[in-house]
């Protein structure tokens, strides 16, 4: 069983609900090319952006800057039953894993660095998404994984989002944005002066003050 | 037997509405793509509007579907994907990206078919 599937069963065990892991087949609109063995066939420092789409095809989206280019499906891996849902097990939610593969090109169009991020999301309802997401970041793998209600700067537009944590950084991306995008946020950690955790009516709240005077 | 008649019948029929044919699927839509010769005007009146470009459209991208029945291609046009990332597009129905990359007088240099769905 990989990681992130054993993880999602582990967790539907201590949260009153089931995981039925079902056959991972891509969902339907889903593009089927990203295979381990396409995805290594990309040569960061030799490709351009030429050869990428010729071994690719048409990416699923791109900067408008044309830097960045990702490559994403979508597979069925389970469905969540919970107890005590009210359901015949018609409309039970499920369990996708998306793959993302990030590419990043130079401003002559050379491909300079390739990563790959992957994400368990469980659909609960169509406005309601859970998600967590392993892989790397700038070829840092992703320790942790988790989501938020952020507010930087103590700013009136609190936005919910994921954080990510690598080794050296902090990331966060707001939910709306794809994982291709640029973190709303990037923290590294040697630019922390202090963090505090307290407990607030809706949970724990994680507060890091940065050496240049912000708040998130 | 006349149980059996109808019931292959109906099969038959069955099989024909499940697997009508793209009227519009040609299996020598791309045989005139040939690089070094083929220019960007030809590939714009006989393929249409290309789904994406690239590079100052130095690349051009299209979405082709495949009717097995005839062995032809067809173009599609991007689909809108309607689901946790509304941004993305569907592969829904098809099946090869074509790819065609063109030098500074806009002459086919490259092109690939890419197999993007099973």
């Amino acid at each position: 069983m990989k990681p992130i599937m054993f993880a999602a069963a582990i967790a539907s065990l201590t949260t009153g609900c089931v995981f039925i892991p079902v056959p991972h087949d891509y969902v339907v609109g889903s593009r089927q090319n990203m295979t381990e063995q396409s995805t290594n066939l990309i040569q960061p420092g030799k490709d351009t952006i030429e050869k990428l789409m010729l071994k690719m095809g048409e990416p699923d989206a791109v900067s408008p800057d044309e830097r960045r280019i990702t490559y994403a499906s979508e597979k069925s891996v389970g469905e969540l039953f919970i107890f005590g849902l009210d359901t015949d097990g018609s409309d039970l939610p499920n369990v996708s894993s998306y793959r993302f593969l990030n590419i990043m090109l130079d401003h002559h169009g050379v491909v300079t660095n390739c990563f790959l991020i992957k994400q368990l999301s469980i659909g609960v309802s169509p406005d309601n998404q859970m998600s967590m997401f392993v892989g790397s970041i700038h070829g840092e793998p992703i320790k942790v994984s988790f989501e938020a209600l952020c507010n930087p700067d103590f700013n009136p537009r609190a936005f919910y989002g994921h954080i990510m944590l690598t080794d050296s950084t902090l990331y966060d991306f707001e939910e709306s944005q794809l994982p291709h995008d640029d973190p709303v946020l990037s923290l590294r950690y040697e630019t922390i002066k202090n963090y505090w955790v307290t407990n607030d009516p809706f949970g724990p709240s994680l507060t890091i003050s940065t050496k240049d005077g912000h708040n998130y | 037997m006349k149980v059996k008649i109808s019931a292959i019948l109906l099969l038959l029929l069955v099989v024909a509405g499940c697997a009508t044919a793209r009227p519009d699927a040609r299996a020598d839509l791309l045989n005139f793509i040939c690089n070094g010769q083929t220019t960007k005007t030809e590939v714009l009146i006989k393929l249409g509007q290309p789904s994406a470009t690239f590079e100052s459209e130095n690349i051009f991208t299209y979405r082709l579907g495949f009717d097995a029945h005839n062995n032809g291609y067809y173009v599609m046009e991007r689909g809108l994907y309607a689901r946790v990332y509304p941004d993305y597009t569907t592969w829904e129905a098809i099946k090869y990206s074509l790819v065609l990359v063109f030098d500074g007088h806009n002459v086919l240099r490259e092109h690939s078919l890419v197999e993007v769905t099973q």
